[in-house]
């Protein structure tokens, strides 16, 4: 399977494709080997405070791995840096490496507008853009690149919609604008929107934080299901959601300088029930945080 | 003091306090609701010599303002028609639109969504005391030197370009007027680009940023982000801003009064000189001697207020559809 182009030759920028090195709709079954993450000594910064201190991880490729911790350690912050996000902040800046599959990210021949099209994203408030039909929103990444094929467009929307479990409640409404929707089926369209353009990876950040529980648990089966396919990275406040949904977990706190760090990661059973330092120890029990 | 003694709780004296300002603030609204109705009234009434020689329909429709001729016998008869002013208003308001809409936009997009945030602050100064300037002294600086400007460059090409096609859009290349209606548009653009900035910029400004992330994040640049999320959301209030600034240029008097001419009927070129509702009254008033002539300008006055009115129920309309649609968002 071909490496995703994101690397442009030269550092010119190259015509717009779809990520290439992704199974195409009709070709299921073939179990991807891309989608590995490697973080290496990442720190991020907002001006001259260091919002994100020195952390290394490798996110392993079709799981799931929870980032959490107490309010304000970073853990938005360092999942806005994997896809580049965080450089939409003016003066956010960032030290250390991010590769997926052996390509830095930051290297200086990367657009950062491609890396967001492998690395999808999901963000706490659901967010359907709300001038777009629920088509529409699933369809706009794919115009986005470059995709004009209507028939193509309509079977991406289409599987996206039933891979976001959406497909049953919209197919009759289509053209009803994406904010007619309930909260928790703006968030699987949302989810539906992010994987229409076949990324690699998708970060999730408190993606159950502004819903009710029954949408949450919807969400929750969702994560465990899209695992196959993808490398998912969830931020989540929510202990019973991360051992709920993860495969791997990091837990992270915030240090004396106000920078979050890294305390520990592993299984997540490890995580949960056999941790190797107090302060997870303590932050799992709910001592803190 | 007792508890069954109401003033423990010291009901009573706040309940007073209460009924005293709801008085105040009440009549408040009731002088501003008073005056409104004292200027419609007194309007109508002083324009009622007029309908004694004519029709409010003659007066709408009629394309001359021919004046009046006192009769021997001391009747009054003549005609006062109000088309070549309505079509000045309407003709320099549009110029002024189609000019500041798109320049008071793109500042407005440059200042939210690219200016550096130290730049932002100091622009946005500038930008409101350009709005701050009497238009008294834009029309200072407009009737001498910028008239004259744009006579010998704007005007003078589009008039050897398209003029030659469009007889409206042609002039005498021997004697170009000093005055002209497509000036007058260009100085009511220059007036209202400030407004439409202003407003567009706060219009832009409440987008969600949720937006612009959710489509960054699927691999948008962003000039995508503001073309196909931005912008269309802020579409009915970027509408608003500039219905807004239509009503401002429709009513501005003064400047217009010293650029545009007032030349009586409609001009057969944009590039000689005309006349609007507005600075045909300031224009003529002062020498309005008989209650005919004063009644005329009053029935001009009552149509310029009709048309802002109509256009303020417009943005209302405008403003309450954007609210709405905003509502369903999240």
């Amino acid at each position: 399977m071909q490496q995703p182009e994101i690397e442009s030759k030269n550092g010119a920028t190259t015509p717009r494709v779809v990520p290439t090195g992704v199974p195409a709709i009709a070709d299921t079954g073939a179990v991807s080997t891309t989608g590995n993450l490697v973080l290496q000594n990442l720190e991020v910064f907002y001006g001259g405070f260091r919002a994100v201190n020195n952390v290394s991880l490798q996110i392993e490729s079709k799981s799931v791995t929870a980032l959490i911790g107490p309010s304000g350690c970073g853990k938005s912050t360092l999942l806005r840096s994997i896809n580049r996000m965080h450089e939409t902040i003016p003066n956010a800046t960032v030290r250390g490496t991010v590769t997926l599959d052996g390509v830095d990210l930051y290297g200086s021949h990367v657009d950062p507008v491609r890396v967001r099209r492998v690395i999808g994203m999901v963000f706490q408030k659901p967010n359907p853009f709300p001038t777009m039909s629920i088509f529409g929103n699933v369809a706009s990444g794919l115009r986005l690149a470059g995709i004009s094929n209507k028939g193509e467009i309509s079977a991406i929307v289409e599987d996206s919609l039933k891979k976001a479990a959406l497909w049953n409640e919209v197919k009759d409404k289509l053209d009803e604008p994406g904010t007619s929707l309930s909260g928790g089926q703006q968030q699987r369209l949302c989810i539906a929107r992010a994987i229409a353009v076949r990324p690699e990876v998708i970060l999730m950040d408190e993606p159950c934080s502004a819903l009710d529980p029954i949408a949450t648990l919807k969400i929750e089966e969702l994560i465990r299901e899209l695992r196959a396919e993808y490398t998912i990275v969830i931020v989540t406040h929510n202990m019973q959601q991360a051992s709920r949904v993860s495969d791997s977990t990091a837990f992270f706190s915030m240090g004396e300088d106000r920078g979050g760090y890294l305390v520990e990661s592993g299984r997540t059973p490890q995580i949960f029930t056999a941790p190797t330092q107090q302060l997870t120890e303590d932050y799992v029990a709910g001592r803190f945080g | 003091m007792s508890i069954t003694n109401g003033n423990r709780f010291g009901f009573g004296s706040g309940i007073r306090a209460d009924s005293l300002f709801r008085i105040v603030f009440g009549s408040a609204v009731v002088v501003a609701g008073l005056l409104l109705l004292g200027v419609i009234l007194s309007m109508v009434a002083s324009s009622m010599p007029v309908w004694s020689i004519q029709t409010p329909l003659s007066f709408v429709f009629g394309d001359r303002w021919a004046g009046e001729v006192t009769q021997p016998d001391g009747s009054i008869t003549g005609n006062y028609g109000a088309v070549p002013v309505i079509w000045g208003t309407a003709v320099s308001s549009v110029i002024a639109i189609l000019i500041a809409a798109p320049i008071g936009i793109l500042a407005a997009v440059y200042l939210v969504e690219f200016a550096p945030r130290k730049l932002a602050a100091p622009l946005t100064f500038l930008v409101e005391l350009m709005a701050a300037i009497p238009s008294v002294v834009i029309g200072l600086w407009a009737a001498g030197d910028l008239s004259i400007r744009l006579r010998d460059s704007v005007e003078w090409w589009v008039a050897s370009t398209l003029g030659r096609v469009f007889p409206w859009l042609s002039e005498d290349p021997n004697a170009p007027a000093s005055q002209s209606v497509f000036r007058a548009g260009m100085v009511l653009a220059i007036m209202i680009i400030p407004m439409v900035v202003a407003v567009s910029r706060e219009v832009i400004r409440s987008v969600p940023q949720s937006l612009r992330e959710g489509f960054i994040g699927m691999g948008a640049t962003r000039w995508e982000t503001i073309r196909h999320v931005v912008l269309p959301a802020a579409r009915v209030g970027l509408t608003g801003a500039v219905l807004l600034a239509l009503g401002r240029a429709i009513g501005e008097t003064i400047a217009v009064t010293m650029v545009i001419g007032n030349a009586e009927g409609i001009p057969s070129s944009l590039f000689l000189p005309g006349q609007t509702i507005a600075s045909k009254i300031a224009s003529n008033y002062g020498e309005a001697g008989s209650p005919t002539q004063v009644g005329a300008l009053a029935a001009l006055g009552i149509c310029l207020f009709a048309v802002t009115f109509l256009l303020s129920l417009a943005i209302r309309l405008v403003v309450r559809r954007s609210m709405r649609q905003g509502g369903r968002v999240g």
